[in-house]
């Protein structure tokens, strides 16, 4: 998996890109480095990217959404592509996230 | 000349080089304890370490003798020719072999290619020394299956420096093996714990013929071990619990969680048992005590009740199992639902379908669905229903689906699979 980040006034946009499985807990880490903000501010998970994601990635997006919450961040996941998508549904999380299609 | 000269540095004379420089030139046949030719740091010892020296001079023999004794390389062991390499290698076991090229009528390069078709000869370090600085021959040693080649005249400097190295790095290599071998049998033990988790086909036979089920069932991991589970739960004379579950990740990690999930499953009341939403709730609230953040799993609880004739079940994000309806189509069940282990309190609701007269469920994990086959193609859900059709109308019908599944795709696949048939008349 690669990512771009892109910061605007109050919102950091994530972009990630490629396959988010098991062997990305490396890359996951220096993405939740960018979590580093001030409370109130958003940050934005743009899947758009996202070919596949596999139970692993799943589970970095709860500890993202669990990493935003200490820091009083609002966590979105944004444009995930159909696949993608279907595993969010499977596992409920619109229940848990804030996901803008 | 040779005999003599026990004290004395060598000269450049029959292929060895003259000593290093007086500063640490060694006393008493050895250097002073704790030095190091040229700064030269040994990062093994070798004291203990046998090396095999096959050179048919006899002065060579004892320069290189003594040149290793200064870095502490006592167990020197001589062999006259290259017969006497290959007749002895197995009873001498050295950790290294110094060969000359020129070894009588075997060839130190010959005696190199044969060495290395042995057991004994086939890891062991060989240092191949020649007088010819051709590439070629060079070559030819390398294809013979020399480790390093050393030219003569042999420096002592050099010729420690690459002594030590190929003495490391076979101490590393043999170091991974036996750690390697170590995890291995570990993981071997691992497994076959994990497969005594999983239900043995007598007591399925036992728990569901009364009941007028059959179950078929399969049952691999992708790695040694993993973190697929499925169990069966008896509850009175009509109803039989089945439970399937996948944990997130792969390996050791998801493994030990599907044994401490084992654990779970077995405190569960009959009360539980007996009401899949009320087990995955339990199930949830005390996984989510104990796994770590971002660790979960997925899960599939149904009762089947032959006596009212449904199937009641709770998801937890579970690939959509499928099943006949009543008018003997095949439909799926709406697997989805939170992941159990994330999110503490959540309740879990149960879902009914009706059992036709005969059917049958069919539980997978989703290596089923996500599995890419030789040009990268996933069946998907409505791949894996094309298969479940043509499969349920032949005499084993889980056998035939994965043997259709498999067909196609490089083994093993990259997740767990747990498929379970179940089929009543």
């Amino acid at each position: 998996m690669n990512y771009e980040v892109h910061k605007s006034p109050g919102v950091t946009t994530i972009a990630l890109k490629g396959r988010m499985c098991f062997s990305d807990h490396a890359v996951f880490r220096d993405i939740i480095g960018n979590f580093d903000l001030p409370p109130g501010e958003s940050v934005v998970f743009d899947m758009g990217g996202l070919e596949l994601i596999d139970s692993s990635g799943l589970g970095m997006l709860i500890i993202a959404r669990d990493e935003s919450k200490k820091r009083q961040l609002e966590f979105i996941i944004e444009n995930p592509r159909t696949e993608v998508r279907r595993l969010m549904d499977m596992a409920k999380f619109n229940r848990f996230f804030t996901i803008r299609p | 000349m040779p005999g003599d000269d026990s004290s004395k540095i060598p000269d450049a004379v029959q292929g060895v080089s003259p000593a290093p420089s007086a500063s640490v030139e060694p006393s008493s046949g050895g250097l002073p304890t704790g030095s190091s030719l040229y700064g030269i740091d040994l990062t093994i010892p070798l004291h203990d370490r046998r090396i095999l020296i096959a050179d048919s001079s006899p002065f060579s023999r004892k320069t290189l003798t003594r040149f290793l004794s200064w870095f502490g390389v006592t167990d020197v062991v001589f062999a006259k020719d290259g017969k006497d390499v290959l007749d002895r290698v197995n009873e001498i076991g050295a950790n290294l072999i110094l060969l000359d090229t020129n070894l009588g009528s075997l060839t130190g390069i010959e005696t190199c290619r044969l060495l290395r078709a042995t057991p004994a000869g086939r890891d062991v370090p060989i240092l191949v020394q020649t007088t010819s600085h051709s590439d070629q021959t060079r070559a030819r040693c390398f294809q013979a299956g020399a480790s390093d080649v050393i030219s003569k005249p042999v420096n002592p400097g050099e010729l420690i420096a690459r002594v030590g190295y190929h003495l490391e790095r076979r101490a590393m290599i043999s170091e991974l093996k036996t750690f390697r071998e170590r995890i291995e049998q570990d993981l071997a033990m691992a497994r076959a714990m994990q497969l005594a988790l999983i239900p043995k086909p007598e007591r399925v036979a036992a728990v569901t013929r009364p009941r007028e089920f059959r179950i078929d069932f399969h049952f691999e991991s992708c790695n040694e071990i993993g973190g697929d589970l499925w169990s069966l739960h008896e509850i009175d004379d009509d109803r039989l619990g089945i439970l399937i579950a996948d944990f997130s990740g792969h390996g050791i990690t998801a493994a030990i969680n599907a044994f401490r999930f084992d654990a779970l499953v077995s405190r569960r009341t009959a009360t539980e048992r007996a009401d899949p939403g009320a087990m995955l709730t339990g199930l949830n609230d005390e996984l989510c005590e104990m796994l770590p953040f971002g660790q979960y799993c997925t899960a599939f609880y149904g009762v089947l009740d032959r006596g009212e004739r449904t199937l009641c079940y709770a998801s937890a994000a579970q690939p959509n199992p499928f099943i006949t309806d009543l008018a003997g189509a095949i439909a799926t069940l709406d697997g989805s639902g939170p992941f159990l282990g994330c999110w503490p309190g959540e309740a879990y609701d149960n879902r009914k379908q009706p059992l036709g007269a005969e059917g049958f469920l069919f539980l997978y994990s989703d290596v089923l669905t996500e599995s890419p086959d030789r040009n990268g193609v996933v069946l998907e859900e409505r791949g894996l229903e094309a298969l479940v059709r043509d499969a349920a109308r032949s005499e084993a019908p889980l056998k035939t689906l994965l043997d259709r599944f498999a067909a196609p795709r490089r083994h093993p696949y990259h997740d767990d699979l747990t498929a379970v048939w179940v089929a009543w008349p």
